[in-house]
Order: C-alpha cells, then structure tokens, then sequence
C-alpha cells in the first residue's frame, strides 16, 4: 500500500537539515520572529493578565457573576465547532474543485477566494446584510424569478448566519488541502487505475490518507479563529447568537470593569489553548505546519 | 482640499490677530471677547473628544473657527475612545481636555471633574449637571416610521408599538450589547406603567413585556443602520436616536416621528480635573453658550439647546423639530438620570443577558 510509505517519506523529509545552514546560523535565524512574539503577543497578554489580577483575582470570580458570560462562552465554543465542520467539508470539496477544474474555471476559483482574502470584515457582514434582509436584495432576486412574495426570514436567525461564517472561514481551510493536493505524485493515481480502481476507491485509498492532516489542521485553524467571532454573528445571526466577543466588549467599553473584560479574555484565550494543545496531542497538528 | 482649507484658515486666524492688535493698540473699547482674560491668558490648543461625523463638522463650523479666530487657541478634534474617557472619568490622567458623555456618566464621577463658573451654565439642563456640562444639547429617543407605511396614523403611544396587529410589521431595535437605551422604560410604560412610577425600574416585568414581541423585532448594532431598515421596508417602525430621522429626512424620505411619550436627554462635554488646558476650555464653553452661536449649532444638527434664549433666535419651523422644544413640554418624558446612573451596571447586565436570549 503506498498510502502507508508515503507519511513516513515525507516526515523524513521534513527531519533533515537544510544544508549549508550551520547551528549559530540557526540560532541567529530564530531571534526575530522570537523578538516579534515576545512584542506582539507576549507583552499584550501578560498586561491583560496583569489587568485582570488588579483585584487579587476577584475579576475571574465576577466573570462568572455577568450573567450574559457562561452562556455566550459555550455558544461561542459550539459556534466554533459548527464553523469548522462545515468549513471543513466545503473547503475540502473546494480544494478538489480547484486541482480538478480546467485553467479558466481553477483561475476564477481562486480568484474569488483570495479576493474575499482582500476584503474587510466588516464590508462582507454589510454586504450579507444586505443580501438577506426581508426585502434584500435575495428576496429581489427570488421575486424576479416569482419564486417569493413574502419577505424572507432568513436575516437574524442561525441559519442566516453560518453562511457568512463559513464565507469567511474558507480560505483558511481551502489554502492547505490545496496545496496537500498538489503535491500528491499524479503517477500514484495513475497506478490507482491501472491496477482498477474507480473514482471512489482511489480517492479514499490514494488522495484522501494524504490531504488528511492538511484538512485538521485547517479545521483547527478554523476553529482558533472562529473563536473570536463578534461582529459577523451579532449582526447576521441577531443578539440571540452573542458571542463571548460581545460580552467582553460591554464589560470593557459600557461597564468600564477592564479588569472583568481581562479576566474573561484570559479564560477564552486560555480555553483556545487547552483546545489547541489537545487537539495537537490527537492529531499532531503542529507537525502538519510544514 | 483639507490643505487648502487649513491655509486659509491659518491666513484668516492671521487677521483677526492684526484686527485685535489693531484695536488693542488704538483704543480700549471693549465689548465682545469673552470675559476673563479676552484671549490674552490663553493659549496652547484643546484637545476635544467627540464621536466625529456631521455633528462635529457642525461644531467646528459654528463653535470652533470662530473661537479659535478670536483667541487663538486651536481646538484639536480627535475620536473618542472608551478606555481613555472611562479612565479619566474616574480621576487617572489621560490625554482629553474635554469630552462626550452621557448624561448618567457624568453624573456618576462629579467628584473628578471641573466645575463651571455660574455664567456660563446652560438653564435649560437638569440641575444636577448644570455646573459640569460643557456644550450640552438635547437629543431625543423616539419611534418613527416611513409615512407611507400607516396610511391611517401610525402607532400613538408605546402601548401602540407593542400592538403587532393594528401595526404590523418588524420593529427596529437597539440589539449591541450594552445599548439598553430606554428599553425597559419603554416596555414598562407599554405594560401601563404611569410615567412617574417607572423607578425603580421593575426589571422582570419589562423583559417580560419585551419577549411578547421578541419575534417582532429586528436589531440593529449601530444607530444608522436604521435607516437601511426603515427604507428597504424591511422594518416598519424603527425606535432609534431621533437624529437618524432627521438624516432620512435630509435624504428625501417622508418620516413621522411620534413625539408622544418620546424620552429626552441631555448629553454633553465635561472637563475631567487632569484637564491639560482648563482655563481655554472653560473660555470655549461660555463661547459656546452663546445664544446665537449655539442657535447656529441647532440649526444645523437640529439637536436641541440647554440655552432657553436660543429659541428666540430659531425660526419657528427648526423649532417644531426640536426634541426640548417648549410645544413638546406635555407630550415628552424624561429618564431619571440619577437612578440610571445609580443603577448602570445592573441595567447593563440584565439587558446583556436579555438579548444573548
């Protein structure tokens, strides 16, 4: 079975040494980007700590005490999840879709994936909005092809929202299955035929055992990033689907209790970590980084 | 464009200054610059932080080129930022000489803020904020609707709102976290609360009141997004700050505001004791208090004044639309600021609570 020699070639791969790169080089390669840490995430998280021990830890105590707090905290975390399953399979299929496809449909697929890259956040959940208000511009779309005289009750409810989610989730996990699939040495999948297997078996025997660690890890990045959603799910899902971003922002801005607003960012940061770590310890995500 | 304008701003700052050189040196008559100090003792700029847009494009036309002309004191406008402004409410140092707050802000940290000299108070605001309100005005919190949407009379009162069948249709509703607005009073009021009984605020009862209609409504995160809902028809009335039915209408829409039981309330600028420049705020604020000026200021914000003598200066047509306006006098409400500003946090967190559902 060549799916089994394959993730040990390329693991020995990635444990040789470039050459001509000595170990004082190395050491040196390593400092700004351990410099660029240190400043961008290191000193930001350790004030946020600092914050929010002020009161000798009363905040953590407090956090739990807005009532708004536990129940967004486990929304966000199920949100998380559903993003990242279903940016999974989507990117998966668009993966394929784009190594499959001829030149000019594959140009125009990644076209519109890295222009939705380019675009802000907060332009895409305007043009979403806009897109599924009652009388938005689907429910124009839909009456011209008299398919709706009621308006549509898609806008600020759950399912009006996972769409742009995911829209903007995509890249993330589209970008490495991608480049997984092209990688994968086309004379293997000739081999597949020729020995007589169809679409089906070859893909789950020859494709499918190497995008896998490419499609978790995707689906891990999705999921860390899904975790500080905010404006996309307030404004397309309805405050129903407040996310622990949302509660944060109050007690930081409205309620002026920084203190509180640190405390819960500390336990959603660290909860991202937990989820990372153990995820890395299942499924090796970190190796797949390449 | 900015460039040009900044010249010719610098060439016009330039006169005055001869024009006052002139008049100092030739006589000492004396009867328009304000009156400690008459622009001699002050000096450096200000720095003045509000949330930018038209409003304070307004302020720089009606208040600011001419006090600084005068002067000779700069008024630096910069955006507001909540951690800054929280901070110095509360007595740390900060880089604002003066700033936006609502009118339960201010009231909850007098202790760290500068007070007034008696002249220079606007009449018209509630007592307890007269000696730290710099550049009040009035806004009001109303329902509106496209005129065209109720043929026969749209919704008097907000007994009438909460009444999905005579009035069909979505309600636009403040849905970011923390803008509770005047949610519960309103759905008190509805439930048949007299408007005197309202505080302390029976909590429960409102946010009972508020998911009888909860599918009826649509929420908004930032106030302008009303007006996307109003005219797209995807909501039929919309309870919002009464400035974005004043922008509709300047955009061409025929807009109804139902005054009746609309709440009032004054905001404003307060200078925090680590104001770097008190004295030249202090000057700006009694410039601004000015009748006229600030009449020019409502004419074109159609926010109301805190100055009773600026309605003489307003046609009668600015002031039928004016939220504080004396003809409303019987139909508007006012909060309790003070129990607001008491009960902040308590407010916040229900309400947090009442939209994550």
């Amino acid at each position: 079975m060549p799916s089994l020699t394959m993730p040990r070639a390329r693991a020995d791969a990635r444990g040789r040494k470039p050459l001509g790169v000595s170990r004082a080089e190395h050491r040196w390669l390593l400092w700004p980007p351990l410099i660029f840490f240190a400043v961008a995430l290191g000193f930001p998280l350790l004030t946020l700590v600092r914050r929010s021990l002020e009161g000798g830890g009363a905040a953590y105590a407090d956090a739990f005490e807005v009532p708004a707090f536990t129940g967004s905290l486990v929304r966000t975390v199920v949100m998380a999840a559903v993003v990242m399953a279903l940016t999974m399979v989507l990117g998966s299929l668009y993966a394929l879709a784009v190594v499959a496809s001829p030149t000019w449909l594959r140009f125009g697929l990644l076209a519109a994936l890295v222009l939705s890259l380019w675009t802000s956040i907060m332009v895409r959940s305007f043009g979403w909005m806009l897109l599924e208000l009652p009388r938005g511009a689907l429910h124009w779309f839909l009456d011209l092809l008299g398919l709706a005289d009621e308006p549509i009750e898609l806008y600020q409810t759950t399912a009006g929202m996972y769409p742009a989610m995911v829209a903007v989730m995509l890249p993330f996990a589209v970008l490495p299955v991608m480049t997984a699939l092209q990688s994968i040495d086309r004379q293997q999948l000739s081999a597949a035929t020729i020995f007589g297997a169809g679409p089906w078996l070859t893909f789950r025997a020859v494709t499918w055992p190497q995008i896998m660690p490419s499609v978790l890890s995707g689906g891990v990045l999705v999921f860390v990033m899904s975790l500080g959603f905010y404006v996309t799910p307030l404004l397309l899902g309805g405050p129903g689907n407040m996310t622990v971003s949302g509660v944060i922002n109050a007690q930081m801005n409205q309620a002026n209790r920084p203190d509180i607003g640190a405390a819960m960012s500390i336990l959603l940061v660290g909860g991202t970590m937990v989820v990372y770590l153990l995820a890395d310890r299942l499924f090796r995500v970190s190796e797949k980084w390449g | 464009m900015a460039h040009i304008i900044r010249v010719r701003r610098v060439a016009m700052v330039g006169a005055a200054m001869a024009v006052v050189a002139a008049l100092v040196a030739g006589c000492a008559d004396s009867d328009d610059p304000p009156s400690d100090g008459g622009g001699s003792g002050l000096g450096g700029d200000i720095v003045w932080a509000d949330y930018g847009g038209p409003t304070n494009d307004s302020r720089q036309a009606a208040y600011f080129d001419g006090f600084s002309e005068e002067t000779g004191v700069d008024v630096v406008s910069v955006a507001i930022e909540d951690a800054v402004f929280n901070g110095m409410l509360e007595g740390d140092a900060g880089d604002y000489d003066v700033f936006q707050v609502a009118a339960a802000d201010a009231l909850g940290s007098a202790e760290s803020l500068v007070e007034l000299p008696d002249d220079v108070r606007g009449d018209l605001l509630p007592e307890g904020l007269r000696p730290y309100v710099v550049g009040g005005f009035y806004a009001g919190l109303a329902q509106g609707w496209l005129t065209e949407t109720f043929p026969g009379g749209g919704p008097r009162d907000w007994a009438d709102f909460f009444d999905t069948e005579t009035y069909p249709g979505k309600r636009a509703w403040p849905g970011a976290p923390g803008s509770f607005d005047a949610s519960y009073e309103i759905a008190l009021l509805a439930d048949g609360v007299a408007p005197d009984d309202l505080y302390p605020l029976d909590i429960e009862r409102a946010e009972a009141r508020l998911d009888s209609i909860r599918g009826d409504l649509v929420f908004y995160q930032s106030y302008p997004e009303v007006q996307q809902l109003l005219t797209s028809g995807s909501a039929s009335i919309a309870v919002t700050v009464t400035g974005q039915f004043t922008a509709l209408r300047n955009a061409g829409a025929d807009v109804t505001v139902q005054w009746n039981q609309a709440f009032i309330t004054p905001n404003g600028f307060v200078i925090p004791a680590e104001s770097g420049n008190p004295d030249a705020v202090i000057a700006l604020a009694e410039w601004i208090n000015d009748p006229e000026r600030q009449a020019a200021f409502v004419e074109r914000t159609l926010y109301g004044p805190v100055n009773s003598e600026v309605f003489e200066h307003l046609p009668a047509d600015v002031v039928e639309q004016l939220a504080n306006s004396p003809d409303k006098e019987d139909l508007v409400l006012r909060w309790d600021e003070q129990w607001r500003a008491d009960n902040r946090r308590l407010m916040l967190d229900s309400y947090t609570a009442w939209l994550a559902g």
